[in-house]
């Protein structure tokens, strides 16, 4: 009732201005419907940042090179790494690996791909300052013939493989980039590569477009519509309302509000999927009371988690307890679990001094952490713990946490497909601070057993490093892990051909009506 | 008039400078990880290192702002951090987008407001004027990103007569163009009231009137134009404020203009982004001043004198 | 000296006379009223600590009902409570900020006015440059150097205001500083300061009243924009802005969490721009009939 006589008051105001003012607009005719099914339009939250492959590392300009570009690698759905451009490879020692690409694979503007592309492409990736630190372990690339190459590495590394297939290692043609940038232009102009799709159009700010590439060379993985348009959409209910209008087919970053709007509404499907990211509460250790494992695991045991996912994400996923997201590779279920018990919690504050109860203050950077922080701050006060919340913009954010300014932090976490580019960053002394380890934990043991895992050729080996790994954090509980969204895609339910990645990095290509 | 133009737009010049001075230390005074927001949460510190050395985001305030001064005496507003292309282009390209916006936007308000504000002054202290302006002033009154969104839910959700976002065709650009005007309609409103009361009261328009002269006539004829002047003044000042109101407004409607563009630059600490922006923002202001300047000497001759 | 107080006195007087003429003033002045009422009283409408900070999940996003006459907000807290105590907040960022662009503002326009040439010039073009940026702008980045919390909002709220009072105020004392009083107090020796303090700002109080007003809507208004990105005030606090764009989230399914805080805004500003447009009729002797 109260929405109507909404609608009808700003009907009342519409038509007001439509006499007067914006009717003399009315010469060209809207046409934001796609005439054809064949073009698929998908909403996102922002537009791309770089079309070229080595100035980015962000998921929705990956959207773009991943379909334009081919990688030698690339992970399936099942987390299993495949030829995409390489046909085979093999260790011939701890650093000598020997590729041979698939044969015939042509280029957008129709040159073949050789040797040389490779060298080039991931010897001048080196220099990028966003996804150089991928091949950090390779030291050189040597051509054998047009198909064969070796790829040597300065150190033993088990994570040459998963940097291959990420999107900062596409490969480009050696000749047309050179061309480009002798001509004075940028890799970005015209992007060219062997992908299922061919660039476009890109309108700054507002969408990206690509075309189906008519020669693409995996049978297989044809493009199955003739076009993808990206429509970036800021405002989350805006996102929502564009898909229920048909203007969009489908939407990625669902707004977790929305979700159920979207189940019940019979014309659209919501895919769900476990995905790798997680949210936690952490606290720098290097800070009293912080630096009393009492303290914390007494943190742990007061925070009742149901309801921040209930309050922040409205109840769309679930409570998480680990320190990686389940999906992931390199998670393992062999933690200290630590239940609500506000009891159990006030006992550990007393053996730890602190019954009395102190002041701190956390640091957030955006609205979902501040509604988790809200609830926690309410579970702590319960406790006397008074906790001041200071919500700030990422990048002051970054900076503040970075040098330790921080008593405690919201954080939260997206694993890829390489288990140490997670367990690096966050839980090694190294990387304490500005690297990703806002806790400052640090902890011989737990360094020594993650750079073991990163080399070490053995994958039980490795297995078992990672999960004491996990066992030795939880149980000094450096965190206290708040939850793990659920990965939502939505979409006309006549659009067929979605497979969701856990790691956020869908594919495309396989849409159609 | 042509020597006065030229000063005007000379003046420019330390308008430009001291906005670039001004918001170049403010920005680095900001505490703020640029290589690390572009780069993201998961990035290893060696990349975020390397980014900021890259981008010699790790050279003295001083160094970079002569660095970036020398650019800009080349009329070089340098590369973004964060996309490293040219902060023109990436601000051209977005540019006619917003000035469409603000453009309809204006024209929406001035074409309500005045109206509003005429019938307002003739008919003082009555029922009418009272209604009239409260509806002007819930303009100014109403936050808009709210009315926004309100907006969208009426006539994009329920009635699906535009779409919520996006900027192609005149569809698209209805809601927002509302959103944006309302919030200046209450100021011209207001205007053309208080300075429709003032010349009315004046003498001539009662020797006007007492001469038998029909009274829509003088309304329109003789006091609307004198009436004018303020009125255009802010109309000029409210350009300025309506470029900055469209940073909201595009937001909740996606709209791919400079607004959303210096926000997402602010939020990332891209320096030359923004200082690009309001370079260009500014020097735009400044011109809508001077334009508004010269219309000045077309409505009153009597200041166009003051110009030789 | 006694009868020069009395004229003043009735000068007040026909004044308010004037705005009590005004229908539409005093509506805003009563609206005013009694939300100042309502901050002083927030304690014994509503209790701070279990009404409005504690939460209860299992009643969150509620309607509107006899319990919670606004309904409850995401974390199951009562709006209606939370926006009585906000227009503390409200009130509090509204009066602070335009002081210190008051009194920044005021003083330079009125240094610059009543000095002119040199002077005058340095500081107009500082003022125009600040004008040329963007209010919000100069917000964001002042808050984000400063940090998140009350005193910094008020602060950059209150500086991005500055340069508009520069201007008013400029211009009022160069319509004054020519006239016979202050040319007399000039003559007995009164120095520059007293005489810009004690004769020319009291006479030219008039457009400085009713900017003030003005500003105090728009510094409610910029401290909801800053909310709007994050910036604003501190949770658990309330504050209108602050709950309008947590509760955008909820927009579709409870459309009460932005509506009451949102109608709080617009009933607030509306009111201040009534009283603010009637102070300013009443006070232009030009406008007496």
């Amino acid at each position: 009732m109260k929405k109507n006589l909404l609608c009808v008051f700003l009907a009342g105001i519409m038509s007001a201005s439509l006499l007067t003012g914006c009717g003399s607009s009315s010469n060209t005719t809207g046409g934001s419907t796609t005439d054809s099914k064949s073009a698929i339009t998908i909403g996102v939250k922002s537009d791309l940042t770089s079309l070229n492959p080595h100035n980015h590392n962000d998921t929705i300009s990956a959207y773009a090179t991943r379909h334009i570009y081919s990688n030698l690698i690339r992970l399936t759905e099942d987390n299993e790494f495949v030829g995409d451009l390489a046909d085979t490879w093999e260790y011939t020692d701890d650093t000598t690996v020997a590729f041979t690409l698939k044969e015939g694979v042509k280029f957008q503007n129709g040159s073949v791909l050789t040797s040389e592309d490779v060298k080039y492409s991931l010897e001048s990736q080196k220099e990028s300052a966003k996804v150089g630190h991928l091949v950090s372990m390779i030291d050189s690339v040597e051509v054998v013939d047009d198909t064969h190459f070796i790829i040597h590495l300065n150190t033993p590394s088990n994570a040459l493989i998963s940097s291959l297939s990420h999107s900062g290692c596409a490969i480009l043609n050696k000749a047309y980039v050179e061309e480009q940038l002798a001509a004075g232009k940028k890799i970005e102009d015209a992007p060219i590569g062997t992908g299922p799709y061919k660039f476009a159009e890109w309108v700054p700010g507002a969408s990206f477009t690509l075309e189906k590439n008519e020669d693409y060379f995996d049978a297989d993985r044809k493009a199955q519509n003739d076009k993808l348009i990206f429509k970036a959409i800021p405002e989350e209910s805006a996102r929502t309302i564009a898909l229920e209008n048909g203007e969009l087919d489908m939407l990625i970053d669902v707004s977790t509000n929305d979700a159920g709007k979207i189940r019940d509404n019979s014309s659209l499907a919501l895919d769900e999927y476990a995905s790798t990211r997680i949210e936690y509460f952490t606290m720098n250790e290097e800070k009293a009371p912080f630096d009393d494992v009492r303290v914390r695991q007494a943190i742990n045991h007061a925070i009742k988690k149901d309801d921040i996912v209930v309050a922040t994400i409205n109840n769309e996923g679930s409570a998480f307890d680990n320190y990686i997201g389940e999906a992931a590779i390199g998670y393992y279920d062999t933690i200290t679990k630590y239940d609500y018990n506000p009891e159990k919690a006030k006992e550990l504050l007393a053996e730890a001094g602190v019954d009395n109860g102190f002041t701190f203050t956390c640091f957030v950077s955006n609205d979902e952490r501040a509604r988790s922080a809200t609830i926690v701050q309410a579970n702590l006060a319960e406790l006397g713990i008074t906790m001041n919340i200071e919500q700030m913009e990422a990048s002051t954010f970054y900076e503040r946490t970075g040098n330790g300014e921080h008593d405690a932090c919201m954080a939260g976490w997206v694993a890829n497909a390489e288990p140490d580019n997670t367990y690096r960053p966050l839980f090694t002394s190294a990387n304490a601070g500005a690297g990703g380890n806002r806790s400052f934990y640090k902890n011989p043991e737990v360094d020594a057993l993650v750079d073991d895992a990163a080399t070490n050729r053995d994958k039980d080996a490795v297995a078992k490093d990672y999960q004491t790994v996990l066992e030795t954090i939880s149980a000094d509980a450096i965190w206290t892990p708040l939850y793990s969204p659920r990965g939502m895609v939505a979409r006309n339910k006549d659009l067929q051909g979605f497979t969701p990645s856990p790691i956020m990095m869908h594919n495309f290509y396989n849409l159609h009506y | 008039m042509h020597k006065y133009v030229i000063k005007r737009l000379l003046m420019l010049i330390p308008v430009v400078i001291g906005v670039s001075f001004l918001v170049f230390f403010i920005m680095s005074l900001s505490p703020g990880d640029t290589a690390r927001t572009i780069l993201g949460e998961n990035a290893p510190m060696e990349a975020v290192e390397a980014l900021n050395e890259e981008l010699g985001l790790n050279d003295p305030v001083l160094i970079r702002y002569a660095r970036y001064m020398v650019g800009l005496l080349h009329g070089d507003l340098g590369d973004s951090y964060k996309s490293g292309r040219p902060v023109f282009n990436e601000v051209m390209s977005r540019f006619p987008d917003t000035l469409k916006l603000a453009f309809w936007g204006m024209l929406f308000a001035i074409v309500l407001s005045i109206p509003i504000g005429i019938i307002s002054a003739t008919k003082q202290y009555s029922l009418t004027d009272s209604i009239s302006m409260v509806f002007a002033l819930l303009g100014v009154a109403t936050p808009n990103f709210w009315l926004g969104l309100m907006l969208i839910i009426a006539f994009s959700l329920h009635l699906r007569w535009f779409p919520s976002g996006g900027s192609e065709g005149w569809k698209a650009l209805v809601l927002p163009v509302i959103t944006l005007g309302t919030g200046c309609m209450a100021n011209i409103t207001r205007t053309t009231r208080s300075s429709m009361l003032e010349v009315i009261r004046q003498d001539y328009i009662r020797t006007a009137k007492a001469k038998g002269v029909n009274s829509k006539t003088v309304i329109y004829r003789h006091a609307l134009k004198n009436a004018l002047i303020p009125v255009v003044t802010i109309i000029g000042l409210q350009f300025g404020s309506l470029l900055g109101g469209a940073v909201l407004t595009e937001a909740v409607f996606s709209w791919p203009g400079v607004g959303t563009y210096l926000i997402n630059s602010i939020k990332a600490k891209d320096t030359p982004a923004v200082l690009g922006c309001v370079i260009i923002f500014s020097i735009c202001f400044s011109i809508v001043n001077l334009c508004v300047d010269i219309l000045y000497a077309y409505i009153d001759p009597r200041i166009k004198s003051k110009y030789k | 000296m006694k009868n020069e107080r009395n004229k003043k006195r009735s000068m007040a007087a026909e004044i308010w006379q004037r705005l009590c003429r005004n229908k539409m003033a005093m509506l805003g002045l009563a609206i005013l009223v009694l939300l100042i009422l309502a901050a002083i009283f927030a304690d014994v409408i509503a209790d701070y600590d279990t009404k409005v900070v504690a939460q209860n999940i299992s009643e969150r996003l509620k309607g509107p009902s006899a319990a919670h006459w606004f309904g409850t907000d995401e974390f199951g807290r009562d709006i209606f409570a939370r926006i009585v105590h906000g227009s503390r907040v409200s009130l509090v960022v509204g009066l602070v900020s335009v002081s210190v662009s008051m009194i920044v503002g005021g003083s330079l326009g009125a240094f610059a006015g009543f000095y002119g040439g040199r002077v005058d010039n340095v500081i107009m073009r500082v003022m125009d440059v600040f004008l040329a940026v963007p209010s919000i702008l100069l917000a964001i980045t002042i808050v984000a150097a400063l940090g998140t919390n009350l005193i910094n909002v008020m602060l950059a709220i209150g500086i991005s205001g500055t340069p508009s009072f520069a201007r008013i105020v400029r211009a009022a004392v160069m319509g004054v500083k020519d006239q016979e009083f202050v040319e007399s107090s000039r003559a007995i020796g009164a120095s520059s300061i007293t005489i810009i303090f004690r004769e020319i700002l009291p006479n030219c109080m008039a457009p400085i009243i009713v900017q003030a007003t003005l500003s105090v809507a728009s510094a409610i208004l910029s401290t909801a924009s800053l909310s709007f990105i994050g910036l604003g005030v501190q949770p658990p606090a309330p504050e209108w802005g602050a709950m309008l764009s947590s509760g955008r989230n909820y927009l579709r399914d409870a459309l009460h969490l932005t509506l009451f805080p949102g109608l709080a805004i617009v009933v607030t500003i509306l009111a201040l721009n009534l009283l603010g447009d009637g102070l300013r009729d009443a006070l232009d002797p030009r406008l007496k009939q």
